[in-house]
């Protein structure tokens, strides 16, 4: 147990030192419990997928897989148990994509040095933004702050890329858990973009559409080639050994489909168009404002993929101007019914049955919701949205038999909701990734006003110089908590640093110049922990006195 | 209020976008008749029917044609402009003397504001050229100003045969000896290039037809580039050359003559006064300004006499704009001809019509009045070649793409819903050269 308990607390130091400095301040933030043993979600409302409706029941994960969901399970007697009023879970978000930042972040001139090359017509792949063999696994980081975002608005697994060029290199999907080894799946999709290389070639989106014609009708040469080569090498030349092409020979043999970014509506012409002229499946992520284009697009060639971002609604209009420029208001008026058109998309893809996912690489995670809503409000159904979310992603990423609805056997990626997710005012309070309960300092009032600390506790604590037996008296003022200890000679002790969470407490006690820290764990009405002083942990447990 | 706005914005989509899809048939009465290929027909008719000319003569009637009484107005095919940078995302990937292999057509803006402001203008097929900051750019595409499609495909001119864009002179030795140091940067230089490229083309070819042949059983690296300029030396591409100084131009029609290429129009070539029969005994066409030049050192030996003397010499010359603004008004830049030059109202004409469309190879759809050929026509008040005259409407596959009387003013296909609203709508800004677009000098 102190062993357990230690790890934790090594882990929630990394997590708030180094990724979220900015709410240093705010230990609740993010806890987390060890995935293994069992959970238990205990009468709670569960969304199992977008078709089923909702009902009152249990899930029991374990070992970050979905055990049971269904109605009076029986509790496992491992199992941690979760629980709380109108509580709605929903099968983990999936997030089609998002960039990760990483060692290609270079000092600036560092990349000018490499940019700056003597033939700027003919520069080397990597200049060119062409690194179709790049594997980014081990720049992910579960605590990057882009994470942290990802997961408080509800994802649970994400594909990421680079984002440098017109190629950065295949995508790899993570599991968002604060674990190092969050890998679902790498070199899934090559990712491209109309994203010049600056003064070097290709630098326009006539010259990166050229580059890939000439990239992928050399990679389909070479790929016959080395077939040849490989059946019989009888007579042929070892095949010339180029790593861009052969990182195309998965797609050529459909083996993996491209994933291009869009910047603007006419890159998806440019995308379709070129994917149907080299003939390869693709998938158009960040879509927005396509509504109007809709109807020329085949819309059934591709897999589309929406930004979440929407147009701000126009809030600065000029009313004394609107009154004598007929002119302003035409403007106006159009450009009204532009944004109105933007949040139609969602619903019009509905209505036309195009399922689709949504990307978080060109959007705020923190506006999800929000920009949802207005989706739904402008014809999008909840049921479809939450399709979107979860099982349309999971198809297009080939993880339908892993994620994407809660169901026996797939992972236990959950979404752990105040209330119904899709109305205005319920708030995502946690997430669980592969059975990790990651909870939010999304706690609302009366979570807040949680009683269960609250109150007197026995208190016994020996350390090999001392012991301390008392009353553990924890109080709640102006929505702190005041944590005092009494001993047998009524002498009392004020805690400081003190910090909770949702089921624990730390506190620091100045005693004899020695700094005792505590961290204990509180279940109804007993509670267990760890004391540590002078680099020695010491356990301990007690129980809440019964008011005589 | 959001329902108006939808409805507002419907109409004008709809609008807008019918061009594209109806077919209806259009019959213009008691017009004046500027055919070009036929001469003047006064008090004619005209009717427009699937989006072909189907009958031109007197008391003609359709029924359910859509009748429009063009009684003292005169009536032209739709101009063509052989040299436009409109519709285009792309004008130039400056970053290599030679880029073949691009080509501008995968970056049509079916949006610009400009094509339909063209439109207002009269014309109806562009050339939208790639720039001329290399030696030999990208591939051009014929467009025909469908404004109102929303997928960029719909502009393209099928049929139209493939183009490219050579440039010679300072803007390529500016770009690439200049500024990156590479070559050329010289006129030498700028031989050699072209000269390279081509060589290097034919020994690609070669060695790509022997493994297609079983000959070799490696095949060369797959070159785009090398593929695009052998289809040069085959004559699948004509050339539209970037041109001004007469020394240039007869360099590289010696190049061209040393690779047995025989498709080639010199656009602007402002000094082509001084070897109109050089290009005529090559065959090379000629696209040039009325009376613009003096903007950079080669282009300072320039006549406003340019048209006619290489039109008296039998070169098949046309006026183009290279410039959005300009590209409104080319009557205006045709009849220059005719104050400078004394070329007859038929030749100024050719200049803007029949002409270019020969040099883009399409004179076979457009360019003239004439049964058969595509329904693109001109309504014009007063004769197009008056200072006072103004096109009313603009008809394009047998579609009004352009109504002076009835278009709303506001006549944009794409609004960016996050833009601030400015004091106007001004797409256009300054383009001093609209050749070197996008290219950055450092």
């Amino acid at each position: 147990m102190n062993r357990q308990l230690n790890v934790n607390y090594i882990q929630l130091f990394i997590l708030f030192n180094v990724f979220s400095l900015p709410a240093i301040c705010q230990i609740d933030y993010n806890t987390y419990k060890k995935p293994g043993g069992s959970i238990f979600l205990d009468d709670v409302f569960i969304h199992e997928n977008g078709d089923k409706r909702v009902y009152k029941g249990d899930i029991i994960i374990r070992d970050g897989i979905i055990e049971k969901v269904g109605l009076a399970l029986k509790k496992p007697f491992d199992a941690i148990t979760f629980t709380k009023d109108s509580l709605f879970v929903y099968p983990g978000f999936i997030d089609f994509h998002s960039f990760i930042k990483n060692g290609e972040e270079e000092s600036s001139s560092k990349k000018s040095k490499e940019t700056n090359v003597k033939f700027p017509g003919n520069p080397p792949d990597v200049v060119a933004g062409i690194t179709p063999w790049r594997n980014m696994e081990s720049d992910f980081e579960g605590n990057d702050g882009a994470i942290v975002n990802l997961r408080k608005a509800g994802f649970c697994i994400s594909q990421f890329s680079y984002s440098k060029g017109m190629m950065p290199g295949y995508t790899s999907i993570f599991s968002l858990g604060t674990k190092s080894n969050g890998l679902l799946e790498s070199d899934k999709h090559l990712f491209s973009q109309f994203k010049g290389a600056g003064r070097n070639y290709p630098s326009t989106v006539i010259g990166i559409i050229a580059k890939w014609k000439d990239l992928y009708r050399a990679a389909k040469i070479a790929n016959n080639y080395k077939k040849s080569y490989d059946n019989s090498k009888l007579g042929l030349q070892k095949p010339t050994n180029n790593k861009t092409l052969e990182a195309l020979f998965p797609i050529i043999d459909g083996e993996s489909r491209v994933v291009f970014n869009m910047k603007k509506k006419l890159d998806i012409f440019r995308a379709v168009d070129l994917s149907k002229e080299l003939d390869f499946p693709i998938t158009v992520i960040n879509i927005k404002g396509a509504n109007p284009i809709l109807n020329d697009l085949p819309i059934n060639t591709f897999d589309m993929v929406l930004s979440s971002d929407l147009p701000k609604k126009k809030t600065d209009i000029d009313s004394s101007r609107l009154k004598i420029d007929s002119v302003y208001k035409g403007m106006l008026q159009r450009q009204e019914a532009a944004i109105e058109d933007a949040f139609m998309m969602a619903g019009e893809l509905e209505s036309l049955n195009k399922s689709f996912a949504f990307s978080m690489s060109g959007s705020d995670p923190n506006q999800l919701k929000a920009n949802l809503l207005e989706m739904i409000h402008y014809g999008l159904s909840p049921s479809f949205a939450l399709k979107a979310l979860t099982q349309f992603p999971a198809e297009m990423l080939d993880l339908e038999d892993v994620c994407g609805t809660i169901t026996k056997g797939k992972l236990g990626n959950l979404v752990l909701s105040q209330g119904d997710y899709f109305s205005k005012n319920s708030h995502i309070i946690g997430v669980v990734i592969e059975g990790e309960i990651i909870e939010f300092d999304g706690l609302d009032e009366k979570d807040k006003d949680n009683e269960m600390f609250k109150g007197k506790w026995d208190f016994l604590a020996k350390t090999s110089k001392q012991k301390l037996e008392g009353t553990l008296n924890i109080e709640k003022i102006n929505k702190e908590f005041s944590i005092k200890i009494v001993t047998e000679g009524n002498k009392k002790m004020k805690a400081t640093n003190v910090k909770r969470s949702k089921e624990s407490i730390h506190f620091d006690l100045e005693m004899d110049e020695q700094t005792l820290s505590f961290d204990l764990v509180f279940e109804k009405n007993k509670y267990s922990g760890k004391l540590t002083s002078n680099g020695e942990t010491y356990s301990l447990k007690g129980k809440k006195k019964t008011p005589k | 209020m959001f329902m108006i706005y939808k409805i507002f914005a419907f109409c004008l989509l709809y609008f807008c976008s019918h061009s594209i899809v109806a077919q209806e048939a259009i019959l213009i009465k008691n017009a004046t008749l500027l055919t070009i290929t036929d001469g003047v027909k006064e008090d004619t008719d005209i009717l427009l029917k699937n989006g072909k000319i189907e009958s031109i003569g007197e008391n003609l009637s359709y029924g359910g044609a859509t009748e429009i009484d063009a009684t003292g107005k005169f009536v032209m095919p739709g101009i063509v402009d052989a040299h436009s940078h409109v519709g285009i995302d792309a004008v130039n990937e400056a970053t290599n003397p030679v880029t073949a292999e691009v080509f501008v057509g995968d970056a049509i803006n079916p949006y610009q504001v400009a094509i339909y402001r063209a439109l207002a203008g009269g014309v109806t097929v562009s050339h939208a050229m790639h720039g001329s900051a290399n030696a030999i750019g990208g591939q051009c595409e014929t467009m025909k100003h469908r404004y109102g499609a929303l997928n960029p495909a719909a502009l393209k001119m099928e049929g139209a045969p493939r183009t490219i864009k050579f440039a010679l002179g300072e803007n390529p030795m500016r770009v690439h000896g200049e500024n990156k140091k590479v070559a050329p940067a010289s006129r030498m230089g700028m031989e050699q290039t072209f000269r390279r490229a081509f060589a290097e083309a034919k020994i690609y070819t070669s060695e790509m037809e022997a493994f297609k042949a079983g000959k070799s059983k490696k095949a060369p690296l797959y070159s785009l580039r090398s593929e695009t300029l052998m289809d040069i030396i085959n004559g699948d591409i004509i050339i539209h050359c970037h041109s001004y100084r007469a020394d240039e131009i007869l360099m590289l029609m010696k190049v061209l003559e040393d690779y047995g290429i025989e498709k080639i129009c010199f656009q602007h070539v402002n000094e082509g006064f001084k070897i109109a029969p050089e290009l005529a005994a090559f065959g090379a066409y000629a696209s040039v300004f009325s009376d613009w030049w003096a903007y950079k050192f080669e282009v300072y030996y320039s006549t406003a006499y340019n048209a006619a003397i290489l039109t008296r010499n039998g070169v098949i010359t046309s006026i183009n704009s290279d410039d959005r603004e300009l590209m409104r008004h080319l009557y205006h830049e045709a009849s220059k001809t005719q104050r400078y030059g004394n070329l007859t109202d038929n030749e100024a004409l050719r200049l803007i019509t029949i002409n270019p469309a020969i040099q883009l190879g399409i004179e076979k759809r457009v360019g003239s009045l004439e049964k058969g050929k595509d329904a693109d026509v001109v309504i014009f008040e007063g004769h197009p070649l008056s200072i006072y005259c103004k096109p009313i409407m603009t008809i394009v596959d047998g579609v009004i793409c352009f109504d002076y009387v009835n278009d709303p003013s506001d006549m944009r296909l794409d609004i960016d819903p996050s833009e601030e609203l400015p004091a106007f709508y001004e797409q256009d800004h300054d383009h001093e050269d609209s050749c070197m677009e996008g290219v950055h000098l450092h």
